[in-house]
């Protein structure tokens, strides 16, 4: 940021750029059949975009700032829907936590044991 | 009548959320956070209004139509990490990939083994990518994408409250591997949290959380001719 505060229909902009390239994404990925999740292709195509200079990162500053501090607004909706599934999670809910917890674990101790791995080759 | 309603049922969450969000920096406590009180919230006054779910959903399309913006907007911070995920690329990948596919196998084994229905295992499968791709790729290979939210953002939490203690417990010092691991385990929630050991260390989460999300992403399908 060079101290400059964009207005704030800009923020607008932005957010209809962003969906017109998710859009791209989606519309690519239902051609193609790709069984890939919506968004992670448009994600890539901002990220080539950025990384080719085609287009400059402080025009997405301000979205980007506001959806990572507010996704749990965004995800709300979706948190809320859990009380329809509020059978399966009082059936299952110790398995679940069980799955949850282990497997969080296992990915940390796997990084983990890489780390020490790889450090045994001398990389820091 | 339906437009009021409709209406007002989108401002109760953006007002859940508000409230939410005010409570969390008054007490800023992960049990605090606004995934829990402003779902309360909701919940609450759904109940007391009788208020079905699907009701609520369709009022709300606007918001989740915005997840699919906010996942495309993730490139701008990867691409601030870039210069430090080119610089550690091999150990990078090497990383994330084992911790990424040893959360993934874990979970849909012992899903297997407790009898966990199909369409569970599938909604726990995509828990450790960002919970905007949890919910595609389940919605993808036929879980539930409201699980798979409630499963990441969970999975969010644990991977917050035990990173840091693992990976002391297992002396790993390195800080941009330590920022790495929270964000692979922990996506938007863990690379939060690894911005406390400093820029570097975030930028890595960040990383940790967008690799995932492409591996997971691309990994899931998969695990459906495994699970057939």
């Amino acid at each position: 940021m060079n101290g400059k505060k964009p207005p704030v229909w800009f923020v607008t902009v932005e957010i209809l750029i962003l969906f017109l390239v998710f859009l791209l994404g989606d519309a690519v990925v239902r051609l193609m059949k790709w069984p890939i999740p919506l968004g992670l292709l448009g994600m890539g195509i901002l990220f080539i975009l950025l990384a080719t200079d085609k287009v400059r990162v402080h025009l997405f500053e301000v979205s980007s700032r506001f959806f990572v501090r507010h996704i749990v607004l965004l995800l709300l909706p979706a948190i809320v829907g859990v009380i329809r599934f509020w059978p399966v999670l009082k059936k299952e809910g110790w398995k679940l936590g069980l799955i949850l917890v282990v497997s969080t674990i296992a990915v940390l101790v796997a990084m983990a044991g890489i780390a020490r791995i790889t450090k045994a080759k001398g990389e820091e | 009548m339906m437009v009021g309603q409709t209406g007002s049922l989108l401002v109760l969450t953006l007002l859940s959320y508000w409230a939410g969000y005010r409570l969390y920096q008054r007490i800023p406590h992960m049990l605090m956070s606004p995934v829990f009180t402003s779902t309360l919230i909701v919940i609450g006054v759904l109940w007391l209004s009788h208020t079905d779910y699907q009701t609520y959903q369709m009022a709300n399309k606007p918001l989740t139509w915005l997840l699919g913006p906010a996942q495309v907007a993730m490139a701008v911070p990867l691409f601030r990490g870039w210069k430090l995920l080119k610089k550690h690329l091999s150990s990078v990948l090497t990383g994330v990939c084992g911790g990424t596919v040893s959360g993934m196998l874990t979970a849909t084994l012992m899903g297997k083994i407790l009898h966990l229905s199909t369409v569970t295992i599938l909604s726990l499968a995509p828990k450790s990518a960002t919970t905007p791709v949890a919910m595609m790729t389940s919605q993808a290979v036929g879980g539930v994408p409201e699980l798979a939210a409630f499963f990441a953002v969970f999975t969010g939490i644990l991977g917050v409250v035990a990173g840091p203690v693992i990976l002391r417990w297992m002396g790993v010092r390195n800080i941009l591997f330590k920022g790495l691991a929270l964000g692979t385990a922990g996506q938007m929630i863990g690379a939060a949290r690894a911005s406390k050991w400093g820029d570097a260390a975030a930028a890595m989460g960040i990383v940790g959380m967008s690799v995932t999300a492409l591996l997971i992403g691309l990994f899931t399908p998969l695990l459906i001719l495994f699970l057939i």
